[in-house]
């Protein structure tokens, strides 16, 4: 029945928000986490099977938004997602309305609203 | 009238003399000079029908020759022109052309026609209203000197009686007589009979008017027999009239009245206008002499005609005279001398009283002037009073805007103040926001984990766990809501779309979201402005602006109250709202704090304090202007007055 869970990466520069995210979820989905944009790509390339991306705005060296542009065309059937606590970027707007990124949300993060999001 | 005279002679004279010069202008075989030719003849050939024609063809005529850099014909158009423009009256423009004309003739080293062009200039400066007689001498005085360097007398003489005119129009006679006496003689040395008896006529008539009647007709007895010998009866007309004027002058009539009556007859055949006008006038004042007062009357009243043509208003005056005089000359006579007997029989009577007339109207004349000297003074004192209220209203007024400025310069100051406190504000929440949700986030992830494991273990005390979670999850709520609201300190201006907006509809929609707090408390009237339906705006901004307000309105009101909700266009045509309400109302120390950020007078939890600071900073963004009036115990009015884009575009 494991096998059956779907598979979330879950990007954050905070170790505490990943662990927080794991628990909040482990009954729902099989989550893997990175640290860094850097350590997301390795991820990828590691477990194709991954089904949705989810990922901070804001982190040193490469940021979200950055991260996902450069990866969301050769993983163009998973479903990438941003989670942080900035006001939504104008340049997120626009990724939004290309269907780069299917959604924005917030920090402090709504479990239902995540969830929601995700089954569809 | 002699001015007239003189024009016309001139004018007569110099036509005869000038055109000499102008004979080396032979057409040549070249075309463009033949077509400017063809045009000047045709300018002169309609110069007698008015010049305004001539001047349309002479102008073609230089078009031609400017186009083609002919200048030597170039100048004989300006010349032309200036002939023309001279008759239509125009001076200054004759004065231009014939300048031009003078400029070209000089460069091209055409002498004789330079010094044409300095007499013809000299006449201008003589003729026309520009009555510049020293310049029209310079002019003569060089014309002459340049024709005389050449050799050519004959217009030499010309200009030399020129002068004479002029020095004749100074008032300085001698001076005239003795450049007349110069020409005769110029003329002389080459013969010239036509510039002789022209000299000679003159002579006697410059003798005439100096009162030498016995000089001036040998003169013009000289003059008469040498225009006889030419057969030039144009020139013996006003001769003739000369001989008259010597006869009268010397008191023999019937000469006088014989030469005087051929001039005429000669004027009259020749249509001589000015002749005629000249020797009637003679002839008036010959009968008059004679006394032949019917003669002289029908005399003058064909003089009278001729003047009215030339305008002479003078002599017309005097033929009115004539015609009341002569029918009742002997009763006014009679009567005058009546009247004369009987005036002289009451200055002796009134002569004593008269004295003492005198004397009181003295003494009257001198109160009077004393009285005007005081008034004067008084109302030189009273404009000099009236002056300083003035100054001192003036002072006043400068003064009460100084005070203006200065306070106007606080309000700038603390305004200042503010939006700096703002700004600062604005770029630290951008960063704090962040930092505060990310452990917010790890809260609110733990409060979520937590649920998950109390609801898959059962724990005891079941429901105090869930109560405790629940704190938790509050706590996270209202730091987050406090993070979001600061988070608007950071939005940037253009982040706002302006569209029109119905400010009745969105003050209601905020009434719709306010009701479940306002309706057991405050009773809400509205007076809604028409004039306020379309009002240009941010909606989310402004929204959130009024439902502070609102909300604050009815904190304010303790228990029950009145809202009163408005809108209205201020004096600038700025749509405002008012928000008033009859609550507790502020100090004055607490109404200076309002937009303070984290500023609130409400219980502890009750309020965040960012509302006024927020709807200030979104207040700005908007352009817009807020402020509060308020009483303690009486209630607060809050104001927010939009800018006015419909006017401003």
């Amino acid at each position: 029945m494991v096998e059956s869970k779907k598979i979330i990466l879950y990007v954050d520069d905070e170790q505490i928000n990943l662990r927080v995210f794991q628990l909040m979820f482990k009954n729902q989905f099989h989550i893997i986490t990175a640290l860094s944009a850097a350590e997301a790509v390795e991820k990828l390339e590691e477990h194709p099977s991954i089904n949705f991306v989810i990922s901070d705005y804001r982190m040193p060296e490469i940021n979200g938004f950055e991260f996902i542009r450069n990866v969301q065309p050769t993983y163009k059937e998973k479903n990438f997602f941003m989670l942080s606590g900035f006001d939504q970027p104008e340049e997120v707007n626009k990724a939004i309305e290309l269907g780069m990124i299917k959604k924005y949300f917030t920090k402090p993060m709504n479990k239902v609203e995540i969830l929601s999001a995700l089954e569809n | 009238m002699n001015t007239i005279f003189k024009c016309f002679r001139i004018l007569l004279i110099g036509s005869l003399f000038l055109r000499v010069d102008v004979a080396f202008c032979s057409p040549q075989s070249d075309s463009s000079k033949r077509v400017i030719e063809q045009y000047l003849y045709q300018g002169d050939t309609q110069l007698s029908q008015g010049p305004d024609k001539a001047i349309s063809y002479y102008n073609q005529a230089l078009q031609y020759a400017s186009n083609h850099q002919d200048n030597i014909l170039l100048a004989k158009c300006y010349s032309k022109l200036g002939e023309a423009h001279y008759l239509a009256g125009s001076f200054y423009s004759a004065l231009y052309y014939h300048q031009k004309a003078l400029i070209i003739y000089d460069e091209e080293k055409l002498d004789s026609l330079e010094a044409d062009e300095l007499s013809k200039i000299g006449s201008i400066y003589y003729f026309s209203d520009i009555g510049e007689l020293e310049k029209a001498l310079q002019f003569y005085n060089a014309s002459y000197a340049e024709f005389e360097r050449l050799g050519l007398l004959a217009p030499a003489g010309l200009n030399l009686n020129f002068s004479a005119y002029v020095y004749w129009a100074k008032g300085e006679k001698e001076e005239a007589l003795a450049i007349h006496k110069k020409a005769f003689e110029t003329f002389e040395k080459v013969n010239n009979k036509l510039g002789m008896a022209t000299s000679l006529s003159d002579i006697g008539f410059t003798l005439n008017s100096i009162g030498n009647f016995k000089e001036a007709l040998k003169n013009n007895l000289e003059a008469y027999t040498l225009e006889r010998e030419l057969e030039n009866k144009q020139m013996q007309v006003p001769t003739l009239n000369n001989i008259g004027l010597s006869y009268l002058g010397l008191n023999m009539l019937d000469s006088a009245q014989y030469y005087s009556e051929l001039s005429l007859s000669l004027a009259n055949i020749q249509g001589l206008l000015l002749r005629q006008n000249e020797a009637s006038s003679t002839l008036v004042n010959i009968y008059d002499a004679q006394g032949k007062k019917s003669q002289a009357f029908d005399m003058l009243k064909t003089h009278k005609l001729l003047n009215d043509s030339l305008k002479n208003s003078t002599q017309a005056r005097k033929l009115m005279a004539f015609e009341i005089g002569r029918d009742y000359e002997l009763k006014e006579q009679e009567a005058a001398l009546k009247a004369l007997k009987a005036q002289e029989l009451a200055e002796i009577k009134l002569s004593k009283r008269k004295r003492t007339i005198i004397g009181l109207t003295v003494i009257l004349i001198l109160a009077l002037a004393l009285i005007a000297v005081i008034s004067r003074a008084v109302i030189i004192r009273k404009k000099a009073n009236e002056q300083l209220a003035l100054q001192q209203q003036e002072l006043e007024e400068k003064n009460k805007a100084l005070e203006n400025a200065l306070s106007e310069l606080k309000e700038t100051q603390a305004q200042l103040i503010q939006s700096e406190k703002m700004a600062s504000l604005g770029t630290l929440t951008a960063g704090v926001a962040h930092e505060i949700n990310n452990p917010l986030n790890f809260i609110q992830g733990g409060i979520y984990a937590l649920e998950d494991v109390l609801k898959e273990n059962v724990v005891s005390k079941k429901e105090e766990n869930i109560e405790i979670l629940a704190q938790m999850q509050m706590g996270v709520n209202r730091a987050s809501e406090i993070v979001r609201s600061l988070s608007r300190f950071s939005r940037r201006d253009d982040d706002f779309e302006m569209t029109t907006l119905n400010l009745s509809e969105v003050i209601n929609n905020c009434l719709l979201i306010l009701n479940h707090s306002l309706k057991y408390k405050c009773e809400i009237l509205t007076d809604f402005s028409p004039e306020c339906e379309s009002v240009i705006s941010n909606e989310n901004a402004l929204h959130h602006i009024i439902v502070n307000l609102i909300a604050n309105a009815a904190d304010a009101i303790q228990k029950e109250g009145t809202i009163k909700i408005s809108t209205y266009l201020d004096q600038d045509k700025n749509p405002t709202i008012c928000v008033e309400d009859n609550g507790e109302g502020m100090p004055a120390h607490v109404l200076a704090r309002i937009f303070d950020p984290f500023f609130t007078t409400k219980k502890p939890g009750a309020g965040t304090g960012l509302g006024l600071s927020i709807s200030y900073t979104l207040t700005k963004s908007l352009k817009a202007k807020l402020w509060h009036e308020s009483e303690p115990e009486k209630g607060t009015k809050a104001f927010l007055a939009l800018t006015n884009d419909r006017y401003h575009g």
